[in-house]
């Protein structure tokens, strides 16, 4: 009955979550045939039929812009503190 | 491919009316409380203080007629679902158990139970062949309950001849929680299925309503989550027993109230909805908020969100109160109770970061502020009665004597009579949707499903008596969860505990001393420093300390009763559902052939039995 537990995770995708694009194969879930999808069902694993999930945006843009702009000013900061230590 | 809703308003003009008039209405009742208690403040002089009280007034009594509201507006019956437009089901349904260091012995004889359920249904309905799969993720944490689930999970596959349809994956890691379980399953599989069950483990439907749900769900291309009301069942405690009555009694006509004024953004409350998977995948894809936890990390209340995300993407989200044969558990005693509301209280709080995300629905917004409110709305009514007690002992003492050459004294203007108004109008904002919910179940005939007029009566006026003594306490435990996630306190994932919460009087202690303090702290400064409001706190500060007595008492078992006539009798109680039957029946089965508890975290994890046997 071992067969019928797919446990075994790629391990492209462990622990796959909300940061999903970035692991996901790049393949259209619409041109998945759905008798491949299948073909995994008679072995007793999960269908392998991904589907892409897209990481939406959440948080406003202004605050994302501001943080963005922040994280900038700061990173220029460090690199010319780096700078003029080096000097 | 935006849904077909995009760009249309999220409601019809008659709900937008509906959704002013009842805040207005809800505004305008918490203006005339702040008047009532500013006239009385002002009788003998108006303070800062007063005025700060007032505003908390406010705001507290604006919720509390916002839930009035809410009940009266669902007053109103549903009209009977039109199901002319269904027809045959064309799509692929999976079913989804997320599952979390649950007992897996329950759990997975609550698949079989379903599973053979729909299976009956599709039989009755002539549709044997549609398919609908049960696929098991489990994010489970420790390694005897992990092996547990795999033994188990061989023992179902066996007694359902559930190869094909039947699926166990386990995360190596559970990152995102159960939405980032979720996701990973549409990641992996999600492209194989048109439609997808989300359950909770201890969720259980009847096949015919899953049936029924994706049948709805053909029949509106443009609709992509469909939410049941689940009705809480199996409480055996005198408070799971009180809850699960007021969920069965009253909600359905709170719930209805809601679904009016939702339109097409209605709600997803994680579980026993089904989703189209291509609108979920499309939009759900949830983000991890930038800083750490509380406020950052992952989004705990993912349901909420996911919601309004599919709205904000063109898709109807849907309650349809009218389906029944959804069930799921609830907490058994208010220590469980005041947990799972800790963990819900930091998911709403942290919808702060997603209030002012772009696109989103107007009623979506308001949803999360809802939410929000929901826990600050306990921490105002606690700095009100704060506020008033610090102006009552700031205040300097009455002068008498006014004038240096008076032969009587002048005495202060009583307010008592605008305070007992005030105090009987805020009463009647939480009795009167509750009494008006138990006269519609006399006219709809619902009385007899819930035992009879007389049981009905009892129950309800235990509910009221025991919900008044549990309030302040209740109160007690969320103002400090919401103080816990304003520190920047994270909850974390506790697994649930469920069924038996049977709590000694020290446990009780141990769970609620800091209430039972601040109870005191109350009684003795209202009784040297405000002598003359010492009965007013009294209803507050007495249940707080007796809070470990009463956390106590109603975590026991509640007292048996004849059919009809025990106290709290819902309509499960009256007829047990057939897919609970199943369940028990497949239960015993299963740990009456050889099942011995092993020991485990829980204690109630067992060894599947020898011989696999069919439900």
């Amino acid at each position: 009955m071992g067969a019928v537990m797919s446990t075994k995770v790629p391990p492209d995708r462990r622990g796959a979550t909300t940061g999903m694009p970035a692991r996901m194969p790049a393949e259209n879930p619409a041109e998945v045939p759905a008798d491949r999808a299948m073909d995994a069902l008679a072995a007793g694993r999960l269908p392998d039929a991904p589907h892409a999930m897209p990481e939406q945006a959440i948080e406003p843009r202004s605050v994302s812009r501001m943080r963005s702009r922040l994280r900038a000013r700061l990173r220029m900061l460090m690199s010319s503190q780096r700078g003029s230590a080096e000097v | 491919m935006p849904g077909p809703l995009r760009g249309l308003p999220d409601a019809p003009l008659w709900v937008l009316v509906l959704r002013t008039v009842a805040a207005l209405s809800a505004a305008l009742t918490g203006l005339w409380a702040s008047a009532m208690f500013l006239q009385y403040s002002a009788v003998n002089g108006l303070t800062p203080l007063a005025v700060v009280s007032a505003v908390f007034l406010f705001f507290s009594t604006s919720w509390l007629a916002w839930g009035a509201a809410l009940g009266l507006i669902g007053l109103k019956p549903a009209p009977a679902f039109d199901r002319s437009a269904l027809g045959p089901i064309k799509g692929r349904t999976v079913v989804l158990v997320p599952v979390y260091n649950e007992d897996p012995t329950t759990t997975f004889a609550r698949i079989a139970a379903m599973m053979a359920s729909v299976d009956k249904a599709l039989l009755e309905a002539g549709e044997p062949d549609v398919p609908v799969h049960f696929a098991i993720l489990s994010d489970t944490r420790d390694a005897r309950v992990a092996e547990a689930e795999e033994s188990w999970f061989t023992h179902l596959m066996a007694a359902t001849a559930g190869e094909g349809r039947l699926f166990y994956r386990r995360r190596i890691t559970n990152e995102g929680r159960k939405a980032g379980n979720i996701e990973e399953f549409f990641a992996r599989s999600g492209g194989a299925y048109d439609y997808a069950m989300i359950l909770d483990a201890d969720s259980l439907m009847e096949g015919a309503t899953v049936i029924e749900m994706v049948r709805r769900m053909e029949a509106a291309p443009g609709l992509g989550l469909l939410q049941s009301l689940p009705t809480v069942v199996r409480a055996s405690s005198v408070f799971g027993r009180a809850m699960q009555f007021a969920a069965a009694f009253f909600s359905p006509v709170f719930s209805r109230g809601l679904a009016r004024l939702q339109g097409h953004t209605g709600p997803f409350w994680g579980h026993n909805a089904l989703v189209r998977v291509d609108a979920f995948t499309e939009c759900c894809g949830l983000p991890v908020l930038s800083g750490p936890p509380p406020f950052g990390g992952h989004i705990l209340s993912h349901d909420y969100v996911e919601a309004a995300l599919l709205a904000r993407g063109g898709w109807e989200v849907r309650l349809d109160t009218d389906l029944s044969g959804s069930y799921e558990e609830g907490p058994e005693s208010v220590v469980e109770h005041a947990k799972r509301d800790r963990r819900w209280c930091q998911g709403n709080l942290q919808h702060i970061r997603v209030l002012m995300a772009p696109g989103l629905r107007a009623w979506s917004r308001f949803v999360f502020l809802q939410g929000v409110f929901t826990y600050v709305a306990p921490v105002l009514w606690a700095l009100f009665l704060i506020t008033v007690i610090a102006d009552r002992v700031t205040q300097p003492p009455p002068n008498y004597f006014p004038d240096p050459y008076q032969l009587f004294p002048v005495f202060p203007s009583d307010g008592t009579a605008k305070a007992i108004g005030l105090t009987i109008g805020i009463f009647g904002l939480l009795i009167m949707p509750k009494l008006l919910t138990t006269a519609e179940a006399w006219v709809m005939e619902r009385m007899p499903s819930f035992g009879g007029v007389g049981t009905v009566l009892r129950s309800v006026l235990s509910d009221f008596i025991l919900m008044s003594l549990l309030a302040p306490v209740m109160m007690a435990y969320q103002t400090r969860s919401v103080v816990q996630v304003l520190m920047g306190r994270d909850g974390g994932w506790p697994p649930n505990r469920r069924g038996g919460a049977e709590l000694t009087l020290g446990e009780a202690w141990a769970g609620s001393k800091f209430i039972v303090l601040f109870g005191l702290a109350g009684l003795v400064i209202a009784h040297f420093l405000t002598s003359h409001i010492f009965y007013w706190v009294l209803p507050v500060v007495l249940p707080m300390i007796g809070s470990p007595l009463l956390i106590a008492r109603t975590s026991q078992p509640a007292r048996p009763g004849r059919r009809g006539r025990r106290l709290f009798t819902t309509p499960q109680d009256m007829r047990n559902p057939a897919i609970l039957a199943l369940h028990d029946a497949i239960l015993a089965d299963w740990r009456g052939e050889g099942a011995t508890p092993a020991g485990t975290a829980s204690g109630r994890v067992g060894a599947p039995p020898a011989v696999a046997s069919g439900p």
